[in-house]
């Protein structure tokens, strides 16, 4: 797990306008309410929890797991009200292509109506990225919880460029900036700007392709009390930047299963003791694996109950994107994905980032699952079910159980055999 | 006389009824099947019981679904019975010609190794027979096992249909129930987790 890196807000005076730009063309039915609540990061994460189902971003679901909370900051924000506003980090990657920054910002409006926003960083190589952060070049896409692609800003050096009111997706839809009549009679702000049309940006794993940009003039909403005509050329700094979870090179991040994500812990004494803690705080078995190199992997739990639990050999997130897969190598299978870089008769668990459009795996030792000690069960056994499944790898792995007392290693037939540890 | 009246009253009551056949068909036993009888009270209870659980709990459907028992001693010498529901005819891939009814519930009887695995058994093929009559009308017939086709997307973003169909269920699916017996007529129970 990387540091926080927090890089304090110098100016947040455009962002803050910006955003304040974008309540004015709130759509009706958005996620939105009344604020009933002092915005905290435990009220924004309630409040975003009861008003949300699934956010995206472009052709990418957000699910709440990939919500940074414990890196989430309050900042004030730069302007007459001098209102808070809540900046959550969503997992991303810093080795893709076009380095990607996400975040959701929720804030009480001018009408006092709580709201969020997506806002998507595209820098314009990994360089920026990596050697400075207060020297931005790209665009800032906001977007509200539905994906619905609202506008953007051209950034050069942390300079307002232009507007980006169009992009092309990766999938070669056109989404074109949302402007509603209302918010124009709110005072739309105008003044000369490059504008930028027609961009090619695939917001996931596709290159950036350029912009035109135009020398015009141009009117941005706002509201004259908080917006000055001659915006452009005003700094801009990105609040709260967090280093991802992931290390550079993609590495999967430590974390206790979720019903849609999965668990992962480097070290396997910590693997077993986080799944024993996913069984006590979900009530539900546990399931996973944990590899040759000592790596504890679980799957996620939606399907696991009290005293039964389900082992699938792909893991997919609600729009098709897989979260991870088991499979046992054979390079003569008729599979896209299972070609001649896997061994014969292995069995491997495969982790996707989409965001370096790159896959990583790791070769299994045995499959392990939780039981609870309760009185009336018999956990010191596999179940009937589990030793008729105990060879579905073809023997390419192992089975073990684990309880907060034992390990055990079991197979189709014989007694379990205690395995010595110094975990538990 | 009154022999041919009798006669013929039984003709008149057989033709007005449309109907004369026996309430019940008396059938010779199972030739190659072993019916055990021998259990105690204690025991048919608790398959009674164990049965009627099932129906309630949903195990069964739609009238279907037996009872395999496995009876075993433990490495403590104890008696044990493990009652598992199975609604298709997976019976088949260890048949046994051992059985115990109880009206309509009808339980297969197998003997099981300490862990409560079931010994492989020699069974004639006439007793296989036998069996697989015994057992029609009784469990659902599954069908041969295949690759679910699925949709996603792989690393680089491009759409892929991929054969995939490895995805079980664990634990405790078919609500098997360890009866374990400390004396003929005194047992407690035990879940397979």
């Amino acid at each position: 797990m990387k540091s926080i890196n927090f890089i304090a807000m110098r100016k947040l005076l455009i962002a803050l306008l910006f955003t304040l730009a974008f309540v004015a063309c709130q759509k009706d039915g958005e996620n939105t309410s009344i604020s009933p609540t002092l915005l905290t990061i435990e009220s924004a994460k309630e409040w975003l929890k009861s008003n949300t189902s699934t956010a995206r971003i472009g052709s990418t679901t957000i699910l709440n797991d990939d919500l940074l909370w414990k890196y989430a900051i309050v900042e004030n924000m730069k302007g007459e009200k001098k209102d808070k506003v809540v900046v959550v980090p969503i997992l991303y990657s810093r080795d893709s292509k076009l380095t990607q920054i996400k975040q959701i910002w929720i804030y009480d409006n001018n009408k006092g109506i709580r709201t969020a926003r997506i806002f998507e960083y595209l820098y314009e190589t990994k360089n920026d990225f990596k050697n400075n952060l207060k020297n931005f070049s790209g665009a800032l896409l906001v977007r509200d919880m539905e994906g619905k692609f609202l506008g953007g800003l051209k950034i050069k050096k942390n300079r307002i460029e232009g507007l980006i009111s169009e992009i092309t997706t990766a999938n070669g839809n056109k989404e074109v900036m949302q402007q509603k009549k209302e918010a124009r009679t709110d005072g739309f702000l105008c003044g000369p700007a490059v504008i930028c049309r027609n961009w090619t940006i695939s917001a996931g794993m596709v290159s950036w392709t350029g912009s035109n940009c135009d020398a015009d003039y141009q009117c941005w909403w706002g509201n004259t009390n908080e917006l000055e005509p001659a915006f452009t050329g005003y700094l801009i700094d990105i609040p709260a930047l967090v280093d991802p979870p992931a290390s550079p090179t993609g590495d999967p991040v430590e974390q206790k299963p979720g019903p849609n994500s999965y668990g992962f812990a480097k070290d396997i004494c910590r693997g077993y003791l986080m799944m024993l803690e996913a069984q006590r705080e979900q009530n539900k078995e546990i399931a996973g694996v944990v590899t040759k190199g000592g790596l504890v992997f679980t799957f996620p739990t939606e399907l696991n109950d009290a005293h039964n639990y389900h082992i699938s050999d792909t893991y997919m997130k609600p729009d098709g994107q897989i979260i991870m897969r088991v499979f046992v190598g054979n390079p003569d299978a008729a599979d896209p994905m299972n070609d001649n870089k896997y061994k014969d008769g292995t069995a491997y668990i495969e982790m996707y980032n989409y965001q370096t459009g790159t896959n990583m795996n790791w070769e299994i030792d045995g499959f392990i699952h939780t039981h609870p000690i309760e009185d009336g069960y018999d956990y010191n056994n596999p179940s009937p079910a589990d030793r008729a499944s105990a060879n579905m790898w073809s023997g390419a792995a192992a089975n073990y159980i684990l309880t907060e007392q034992k390990l055990f290693k079991y197979s189709e037939t014989g007694p379990p055999t205690r395995v010595s540890t110094n975990c538990l | 006389m009154k022999i041919i009246f009798f006669c013929s009253v039984l003709l008149v009551v057989c033709t007005f009824k449309g109907n004369c056949q026996k309430p019940f068909e008396i059938i010779s036993d199972y030739k190659y099947l072993i019916k055990v009888d021998t259990f105690s009270t204690t025991v048919k209870n608790i398959f009674n019981e164990y049965y009627l659980d099932c129906v309630h709990q949903n195990y069964f459907h739609e009238g279907l679904g037996v009872v395999e028992v496995v009876i075993y001693k433990d490495s403590l010498h104890r008696q044990l019975f493990s009652l598992t529901a199975i609604l298709d005819d997976r019976y088949t891939d260890m048949p046994t010609d051992t059985y115990f009814s109880l009206g309509d519930k009808l339980f297969l009887i197998y003997k099981g190794d300490t862990q409560g695995i079931k010994l492989n058994m020699t069974i004639s093929e006439p007793a296989i027979a036998e069996l697989k009559t015994m057992l029609e009308g009784r469990t659902y017939i599954r069908p041969p096992k295949r690759e679910k086709w699925q949709e996603f997307y792989d690393g680089t973003g491009h759409k892929i249909r991929r054969k995939s169909g490895k995805s079980f269920n664990y634990g405790n699916p078919w609500n098997t129930v360890i009866y374990i017996f400390d004396s003929p007529n005194k047992y407690h129970t035990l879940k397979p987790l």
